[in-house]
């Protein structure tokens, strides 16, 4: 029986940090899942993420979002990162919840993203869905998330998974 | 590395039980891949085993259009008016939703409206996340849930990002088959993969 969906790796934080860093990723899976629930030592805070530490103008995005009020959407092109921060955050008290799906990590196209980022701040907060581009042809082997304002509460985990389609 | 979504909850006790809920429920069941030169993808001979589907794909339409027009699905070969679907896109300006009954694919225009084409910059795909649900029913309609993207680095609202729902209007047949095309009659680049998983219950 095939072992198609496993764990490459998880980070909880004992301590505050500003950035949560997964590398030396092996080339082994079809597609990579990263699951991140966080919270920040306080105010709030936004996620960017970037690849191989990658810091140039090559990446962008289309999100669809709802705030409690109206769904909207907006577009983002030639960033230095991929930022969940378009009036979303995680507050110090309530979790936010971010998944990303990379598909093809591994394989010599440019590397396209779904993302989902959740976060209810008892009033406040979006829902949003959001597919991104990376372009850049090599093999993702290191993922970082950064928060922009503060820093990642301890207690903030983060859990990589690897899945294998059949040959 | 331990297999994790396991199946939980169908323990009684200690024993074979216990062992058989241990067991990865998370499977790869095959894969289609597109070679620049066919129309169609298809997964067939799907076993009834599982509780769920579960179909991850990036996928590029080899027509020379500026312009896509998605991806198509029907299950079972069945092209008749027995589809229903709604969905909600962003295209980098707006939000909109839509949708319409009984269609003669899954989710007429199209499931996913996401995918790259020939007339677009090169080596950029779409990629999708499709979920089949008690796929192997004999006594309910099917349920199919697709979150899709292509993003161009562009101020084009071709680019989308979308949430889609279908229903096939079909309670007495298992899925044992998926097909997806192009609406435009174009070909699967070559890089179009799709992936497609068994979720089993416990």
């Amino acid at each position: 029986m095939a072992i198609t969906y496993e764990p490459v790796a998880t980070t909880t934080l004992s301590s505050a940090a500003s950035t949560i860093t997964f590398s030396s990723i092996p080339a082994t899976w079809t597609d990579l899942r990263l699951v991140l629930v966080a919270r920040a030592v306080s105010t709030t805070i936004s996620v960017d993420v970037r690849f191989n530490s990658d810091t140039g103008s090559n990446y962008s995005k289309t999100i669809l979002y709802g705030d409690g009020t109206s769904a909207q959407s907006a577009r983002y092109t030639s960033q230095t990162q991929i930022g969940t921060n378009f009036g979303s955050a995680f507050d110090a008290t309530n979790p936010g919840l971010l998944t990303m799906d990379l598909f093809s990590y591994a394989g010599s196209t440019n590397k396209t993203v779904l993302f989902t980022v959740d976060n209810d701040l008892n009033g406040s907060g979006e829902t949003q869905r959001t597919v991104a581009l990376w372009r850049n042809t090599s093999a993702i082997n290191t993922i970082a998330l950064i928060s922009s304002a503060n820093q990642f509460k301890i207690g903030t985990t983060a859990t990589l998974y690897g899945i294998l389609k059949a040959a | 590395m331990s297999p994790i979504l396991e199946s939980i909850g169908s323990v009684k006790g200690f024993g074979w039980g216990a062992f058989a809920a241990l067991l990865p429920s998370f499977e790869s069941i095959a894969t289609a891949t597109g070679t620049g030169s066919n129309s169609t993808l298809t997964l067939s001979s799907i076993p009834q085993t599982y509780k769920h589907l579960q179909i991850r794909y990036i996928s590029r339409d080899t027509s020379a259009i500026t312009n896509p027009a998605g991806i198509w699905i029907d299950l079972n070969n069945d092209t008749a008016a027995n589809y229903t679907q709604h969905y909600l896109i962003g295209n980098g300006s707006a939000a909109s939703a839509s949708g319409n009954s009984a269609a003669s694919t899954a989710g007429s225009p199209q499931l996913s409206r996401a995918t790259a084409c020939g007339g677009m910059a090169a080596n950029i795909f779409g990629a999708g996340i499709i979920d089949i649900f008690d796929y192997s029913s004999t006594t309910k309609n099917k349920t199919i849930r697709a979150f899709t993207g292509t993003d161009f680095n562009t101020a084009s609202t071709t680019a989308e990002v979308g949430l889609f729902s279908s229903v096939w209007l079909n309670s007495g047949s298992g899925v044992s088959t998926i097909r997806f095309y192009f609406p435009t009659g174009g070909n699967f680049a070559t890089g179009s993969t799709f992936a497609l998983y068994g979720i089993k219950g416990a």
